[in-house]
C-alpha cells in the first residue's frame, strides 16, 4: 500500500491580551483578521469574531482579578478554530457552565446565556478543560463546500480479478465517495462523504485516510476510509465494494489494508459506528449490547462494532452501584477484564458547584455532556443544561462518563433521574474505559 | 509555584518535544503475571506469547545463576563483557572487538541505528516482522520504510527497490518472526551481492539456534566476506536467558568500532555475562529444545489441520494460526483459560495470533482452550 498521508501541523496565529472590555475590539478584529488570513470567507470570519466577542466580553465582566488569555486561531483541513485559553481557579470554574450567566439573580433567561449565544455563531463549541488547570474555549466554524451531485450516476464498476491497494489521490477520493453516496444508504457513511471537497482536504490534512482497491487500467474496485478519534481511536467507515454481488476477498484485503497501517501506532481500538453489508466477518465486534430490553428503546438491533488493536491486560475502573450491573454485564459479553470498584457519595463535603462542559455539533444535531467538576449541585446543573439542550433543538443528548474518575461516577444518579441510560462502553477511549449515556428520546 | 507557572513550565516543556517524539506512542508491555492472573481470574498462566524456552537456561547456566554470591552485585560487571566477548570469538572464529555485547539484542539495534543514522536518513525493512527496527527508527527521527512480505517472506528485490542515497540501513529477520520464513545462504548472498556494501545489512538471527535446514546461512560466517554485515543474536529464546536480558552483534571490526561509540557501557549486569558463557558451551541443550519443538509442532499443527484452522509454521519455536475472529478478542478469550499468545494485530497480521510452542501439557491446554473458543464463537 502506498505511504498514507501524515497528519498535518494547524496553521496558527497566536495573540496574548488581557482580559478587560477595552480590548474586546481588538480580540474581535484579531479573530476576524486570521480567519480570512487562513482561509474563512467574510460572513464565516465575522461569525467566530462575534463569537470570540461574546466569549471575551463574558470573561471580562466575570474575572475579578486581572489575567491574561491566549487567542489562538488555527487552520484546519476544512474548519477554522479559535482556541480561548486561560488559567482557572477552581472557584470561577462555575462560571462556564454553558447555562451560566453573568448575573445569577437576573431572570432574563437564555439571551443572557453568552457562551450559548456564541455557540450559536459556530458549527461547533466546546469547553474543555486541559492540564495544568487551562480552560479552553473552542469555536469552529467550517469551511463552506458544495454538496455532492447525485443526479449523474456513475456506471456501476464490473468485477476486478485483480487489484491494488492504494492511497487515494484527490480525483480518486471524488470518484470513491461518488460511489459510495450512490450505491450505499445514507445511513452507511458519515455526513462528510456529502462533501467532495471537504474530503479531499480532510484527506490532504491527514484528517482522512482512504485507501482504495484499484484494478491495472485504473478501474476503482472498492474502498475504505478511516479517522481518528483523539489520540487512542480510530473510526473506520466501509468496507465498501462497488460491485453488484460484493468481493469478500477485496473486503477482507481493505480491512487488513486499514488495519495494518493503524497498528504501531497510538490506536488502541478501531471502532465503525456504520458498518457496511461487506464488513467481513470475524474482523470486528458488537461494541453495543442488545438493547430491547431498555424500555423507550427503538430497539433497533446492536449496530457499533470494534476491535481492539493491542492486548488487554486489564484495569480498575470505577462506577456508581446504579450502572455496575450494566458493566458487569457488558463486561462480561466483551470479555474485558476489569475490577469494578464502586464510587459516590457516602456524605462527604462536596464543592457548591458542578461544571459541565458542552460540545455541541449543530449539523449532526448532537450534544455531547462531559463531567469537568463535581458539586453538590449536579443533579440541578445537568437538568438545566438538558433543558437548555433541548430548547436547542439537540436530537441526541450524550453523557461520556471516564470510569477512570472515581469523582465522575457522582453524576450517575442525577443522569438516570433525568431519563439517561447506559448505552455503550468505549474502551479506553478516556483516561480509563467511557461509559456512554444516552437521554431517552421519551425522556 | 503558582498555578499560572505550572502552566507556562507545561507550555516550555512541550515545546522541547521533538515533533517525531510527539507523533510516537510509548510501548506498554504486559503486565505482570501475578496482575494478570488476577484481573483474568485464571489461577494458572502458561506464556505461549514470547518465544521463552520451556526447557529453561543450560544447566550449567542455571548452576551460575543459582551459586551467584550475592557480594558480587554490589561490583561493576565488566563494562564491555570482555570474557563473554572473547568466548564468542573463540566459538565463532572472530576477533573480540568484533563483538559487541548488549541488554538483550533490543539495545544493539538502537546502537546501529545511532551509528549510522543522521537528520534526513532511512532504514529499509519488512511491514510484518519483528517491530523494533521499526520502532527505534521512527522514535529516532528517522524514516522506516516497510516493504511488504512476500508469500509470508522478507522481499528482496522489494527491499533493494526502496534504497535511496539516505538509505543507510537494511534489516532482514532471519528467520522472520513471526512468519518463520528464512532467507538460505544463496538467497543472502544475492541480496549482499546486490547492496555491494553501499547500506549496513542488519541480519537478526535471533532463532537461528532453532534451525535444522541444511541451506540456513551462518551470518557470523559471511562477515568476512561483506564487511557491510552485521548479525544480531540473543541469549533470549534458545538459551533462555530472557530475564537476564543478554544479546550481541558481530561483525567487521572497523564497522563494529564505528558502533561501539554509540554503545553504553555496564550495561549488561555480570550475571547475565557469566550466564551466557556458559550457556554456549551445551550443545545438549541446543539438541533437546530441538527435539521439543519438532515434537509439539508436528502436535500442534496436526491438531490445528483437526480444528480447520489456517497455520504458519516455518523456522523458530512459534507458529501462527488464522481464526475467524479478532485476534485480540481471542487473546481475551484464550486469557480466561490462562493461556497468554500473542495477538498479532501490532504486526499487521489481523486475526492471527502467535503461538510459542513448547511443553506437552502447555499444547494441550491450548488446543483445549481453541477447542473451546471456537465452539463458543460458532
Amino acid at each position: 500500500m502506498d505511504t498514507m498521508t501524515p497528519k498535518k501541523e494547524n496553521r496558527s496565529i497566536v495573540m496574548n491580551m488581557p482580559v478587560a472590555e477595552a480590548f474586546i475590539p481588538l480580540a474581535a478584529a484579531f479573530v476576524n483578521q486570521a480567519a480570512q488570513g487562513l482561509g474563512l470567507d467574510e460572513e464565516g470570519a465575522d461569525a467566530l469574531s462575534l463569537a470570540t466577542e461574546e466569549v471575551i466580553a463574558y470573561l471580562a465582566r466575570m474575572a475579578q482579578v486581572e489575567q491574561d488569555v491566549d487567542i489562538r486561531c488555527s487552520a484546519g483541513s476544512c474548519f477554522i478554530e479559535t482556541k480561548i485559553s486561560l488559567p482557572v481557579r477552581e472557584l470561577q470554574l462555575h462560571a462556564f457552565n454553558m447555562t451560566a450567566t453573568v448575573n445569577a439573580d437576573d431572570e432574563a433567561g437564555l439571551d443572557q446565556m453568552e457562551l450559548l449565544i456564541a455557540s450559536r455563531m459556530t458549527d461547533r463549541f466546546h469547553i474543555t478543560r486541559s492540564a495544568g488547570q487551562r480552560l479552553v474555549l473552542a469555536l469552529i466554524k467550517e469551511l463552506p463546500y458544495p454538496e455532492i451531485k447525485r443526479d449523474t450516476p456513475s456506471p456501476t464498476p464490473g468485477k476486478l480479478s485483480q487489484y491494488t491497494l492504494q492511497a487515494a489521490d484527490a480525483a480518486y477520493v471524488k470518484w470513491f465517495l461518488r460511489l459510495v453516496t450512490q450505491y450505499y444508504p445514507d445511513a452507511l457513511f458519515p455526513l462528510d462523504f456529502r462533501y467532495p471537497g471537504k474530503v479531499v482536504d480532510m484527506a490532504a490534512g491527514g484528517d482522512y485516510q482512504i485507501v482504495t482497491a484499484k484494478g491495472p487500467a485504473g478501474e476503482l474496485g472498492g474502498g475504505i476510509a478511516w479517522r481518528w478519534e483523539g489520540r487512542k481511536t480510530v473510526e473506520l467507515f466501509g468496507p465498501y465494494i462497488f460491485q453488484e454481488h460484493g468481493d469478500p476477498q477485496m473486503a477482507r484485503d481493505l480491512m487488513d489494508g486499514c488495519i495494518g497501517h493503524v497498528a504501531r501506532t497510538s490506536a488502541l481500538a478501531l471502532i465503525n459506528r456504520m458498518p457496511t453489508p461487506d464488513l467481513p466477518e470475524g474482523y470486528l465486534e458488537a461494541l453495543e449490547p442488545k438493547r430491547n430490553d431498555i424500555s423507550g428503546d427503538d430497539g433497533s438491533p446492536a449496530r457499533a462494532r470494534f476491535r481492539m488493536m493491542v492486548e488487554e491486560t486489564g484495569e480498575v475502573v470505577w462506577a456508581h452501584p446504579d450502572v455496575v450491573g450494566f458493566l458487569q454485564s457488558e463486561y462480561r459479553r466483551l470479555v474485558f477484564p476489569r475490577d469494578i470498584q464502586t464510587a459516590g457519595s457516602d456524605g462527604e463535603a462536596d464543592e457548591p458547584f458542578s461544571v459541565l462542559s458542552a460540545e455541541i455539533d449543530r449539523r449532526l444535531s448532537v450534544a455531547t455532556l462531559r463531567p469537568i467538576w463535581p458539586g453538590a449541585d449536579n443533579a440541578k446543573n445537568m437538568a438545566a443544561h438538558v433543558e437548555l439542550l433541548g430548547r436547542e433543538a439537540m436530537a441526541t443528548i450524550l453523557f461520556e462518563m471516564d470510569l477512570g474518575q472515581p469523582w465522575q461516577a457522582g453524576f450517575t444518579p442525577g443522569l438516570i433521574a433525568l431519563g439517561f441510560f447506559p448505552r455503550m462502553i468505549l474502551p479506553h477511549a478516556g483516561s480509563a474505559d467511557l461509559l456512554i449515556f444516552q437521554l431517552r428520546t421519551d425522556a | 509555584m503558582t498555578m499560572n507557572d505550572a502552566c507556562m513550565n507545561k507550555m516550555a516543556i512541550d515545546r522541547l518535544v521533538p515533533d517525531h517524539i510527539k507523533c510516537f506512542e510509548a510501548y506498554i508491555p504486559s503486565k505482570p503475571d501475578d496482575v494478570l492472573m488476577k484481573m483474568t481470574g485464571c489461577s494458572r498462566l502458561l506464556r505461549l506469547n514470547n518465544n521463552e524456552n520451556p526447557l529453561g537456561p543450560p544447566p550449567a547456566a542455571r548452576k551460575i545463576i543459582e551459586t551467584f554470591p550475592p557480594p558480587r552485585a554490589s561490583v561493576y560487571p565488566s563494562g564491555d563483557a570482555y570474557h563473554l566477548r572473547c568466548k564468542l570469538a573463540d566459538r565463532f572464529g572472530l576477533h573480540p572487538d568484533q563483538f559487541l555485547v548488549g541488554n538483550g539484542a533490543n539495545e544493539v539495534i538502537a546502537f546501529v541505528i545511532k551509528a549510522f543514522c543522521q537528520e534526513g536518513d532511512n532504514i529499509v525493512t519488512a511491514d510484518k516482522t519483528f517491530a523494533v527496527y521499526e520502532w527505534v527508527a521512527t522514535f529516532s527521527g528517522f524514516e522506516a520504510r516497510l516493504v511488504p512480505l512476500q508469500d509470508f517472506a522478507f522481499d528482496d528485490a522489494g527491499m533493494l527497490a526502496r534504497i535511496d542515497e539516505r538509505t543507510k540501513i537494511l534489516f532482514v529477520c532471519n528467520p522472520n518472526n513471526p512468519t518463520g520464513t528464512y532467507w538460505s545462504e544463496e538467497r543472502l548472498r544475492r541480496f549482499l551481492d546486490r547492496v555491494a556494501g553501499r547500506q549496513i545489512v542488519v541480519v537478526d538471527e535471533a532463532y537461528c539456534e532453532f534451525v535444522e535446514q541444511p541451506d540456513f546461512p551462518d551470518g557470523l560466517g559471511l562477515i568476512a566476506e561483506y564487511p557491510n554485515l552485521v548479525v544480531f543474536r540473543t541469549f533470549s529464546k534458545m538459551y533462555a536467558l530472557a530475564g537476564l536480558r543478554i544479546g550481541y552483534l558481530a561483525g567487521d571490526r572497523d564497522v563494529v568500532d564505528i558502533i561501539r561509540r554509540t554503545c553504553v557501557v555496564y550495561s549488561v549486569n555480570g550475571l547475565a555475562q557469566e550466564a551466557a558463557l556458559k550457556a554456549l558451551d551445551d550443545h545438549e541443550h541446543i539438541l533437546a529444545t530441538r527435539a521439543l519443538v519438532r515434537d509439539a509442532k508436528a502436535m500442534l499443527t496436526r491438531e490445528l489441520d483437526h480444528l480447520g484452522l489456517t497455520h504458519v509454521s516455518g523456522e523458530g519455536n512459534f507458529l501462527m494460526v488464522r481464526l475467524p475472529m479478532s485476534d485480540t478478542l481471542a487473546y481475551r478469550k484464550l486469557m480466561t483459560h490462562g493461556v497468554m499468545v500473542r495477538s498479532m494485530a501490532g504486526f499487521r497480521f489481523p486475526n492471527w495470533i502467535r503461538i510459542t510452542v513448547g511443553l506437552p501439557d502447555a499444547m494441550h491446554a491450548l488446543v483445549e482452550a481453541l477447542a473451546e473458543m471456537l465452539h463458543h464463537d460458532r
